[in-house]
């Protein structure tokens, strides 16, 4: 076997590979003493890193821990619920509804007209000391549009007589 | 600290994280003393001595605590563990308006190579002093570095761990191992080699 690469004396050391030739490396050792000596100060190297325990956290600590999760722990419905709120009610989506929502009421107020302007009816009133009168021309089904600047259709018009003057019953 | 073997470690995490999740919340505690000094040291080796690691640990084994119940045992809870304290981490050091790409490549250049550093004296561990020197001469490496060296000598993690813990390609593991065993020879030269020291 020839000398190591750095990767093998890697391998040799650090890899749990099963697949390395671990034998053949060892019979490498034997026999070149360059090799050997790389690999044993690789191998204290190794031994000094490992020599570095943890630095130790300050006592107490799994306490103050365990007691700041049994504090999460018995408050999890105000948690949640703001959580919820925050997830499925979002500023951005309320300001959208209500765009939206303006649209709708605009479009069906558009469609239907419900709002448009509308000539107002016009009443005439009659009245006579005899039997009832009424004004034809005022009447007249085919009366042009734009009569008495008012629109043919929206007419309304009372004839009133002596007889039922105090009444006023006499809707035509 | 004790230092269980891995097997026994894995045994006794498993039976913690069964307990856990099957309504035992006291069992958090145990899997909290198994892995607090732990956690804290890798926080310490991402980024280096922090007057806020206990804070960041403690957010760690919070995340663990809520994360816990959809972890799988498929890999293993050491691995997930330091998944999960890297990216806290990272978030830390991007809400301090710091770089978070941890380990993405940068400080990874070999102090020297490994040739060079056959030592002429053995280091006696034993000796406070060494211990003392070895601590500082990691404490002075890169972050990934420092996180190589205690995932692969500490923790004794496999290729494939030591890759999922960092985040980073399974064949880059090797040279990162060496390059950080270069860099720490190169701290350690006055220990190792003396004499070199000396001469030069």
């Amino acid at each position: 076997m020839n000398c190591l690469s750095k990767d093998e004396f890697i391998d040799y050391l650090f890899s749990e590979d099963r697949s390395i030739d671990r034998a053949g490396m060892e019979g490498h050792f034997s026999i070149c003493a360059g090799c050997r000596a790389k690999m044993e100060a690789l191998k204290q190297l190794k031994t000094a890193a490992a020599s570095v325990a943890p630095d130790p956290l300050p006592g107490g600590f799994t306490a103050r821990l365990m007691g700041k999760l049994a504090e999460r722990d018995a408050a999890p419905q105000a948690a949640a619920v703001p959580a919820l709120f925050t997830r499925f009610f979002r500023p951005a989506w309320g300001f959208g509804l209500a765009a939206f929502a303006v649209a709708m009421y605009a479009g069906v107020v558009f469609l239907t007209g419900h709002r448009a302007p509308r000539p107002a009816t016009v009443e005439a009133l009659y009245f006579s000391d005899g039997p009832a009168t009424v004004n034809s021309a005022f009447f007249a089904p085919e009366a042009p549009s734009g009569h008495n600047g008012v629109p043919g259709g929206n007419r309304a018009g009372y004839v009133y007589t002596d007889s039922c003057e105090t009444a006023r019953c006499g809707i035509l | 600290m004790e230092h269980l073997d891995k097997k026994g470690l894995i045994e006794l995490e498993n039976t913690l994280i069964s307990r856990f999740t099957g309504g035992d919340a006291e069992a958090f505690a145990g899997l909290v003393e198994l892995y607090k000094d732990r956690v804290h040291q890798f926080i310490i080796c991402i980024l280096g001595p922090d007057r806020e690691a206990e804070d960041i640990a403690q957010e760690v084994f919070i995340q663990i605590y809520i994360s816990l119940g959809n972890f799988r045992c498929e890999a293993a809870f050491s691995t997930w563990a330091y998944s999960l304290t890297r990216n806290v981490c990272r978030r830390r050091l991007r809400d301090r308006g710091r770089a978070a790409d941890l380990f993405g490549g940068a400080g990874d250049e070999a102090g020297h190579e490994l040739r060079d550093m056959a030592p002429s004296i053995e280091i006696k561990l034993e000796n406070e002093e060494t211990g003392k020197t070895i601590r500082a001469a990691v404490a002075g490496l890169s972050p990934l570095h420092r996180s190589v060296i205690f995932l692969s000598c500490w923790e004794h993690f496999s290729y494939a761990e030591i890759a999922e813990a960092l985040d980073i390609p399974v064949g880059t593991v090797r040279s990162r191992i060496h390059n950080a065993m270069a860099a720490l020879a190169q701290k350690l030269e006055p220990v190792l080699n003396p004499d070199r020291g000396e001469r030069q």
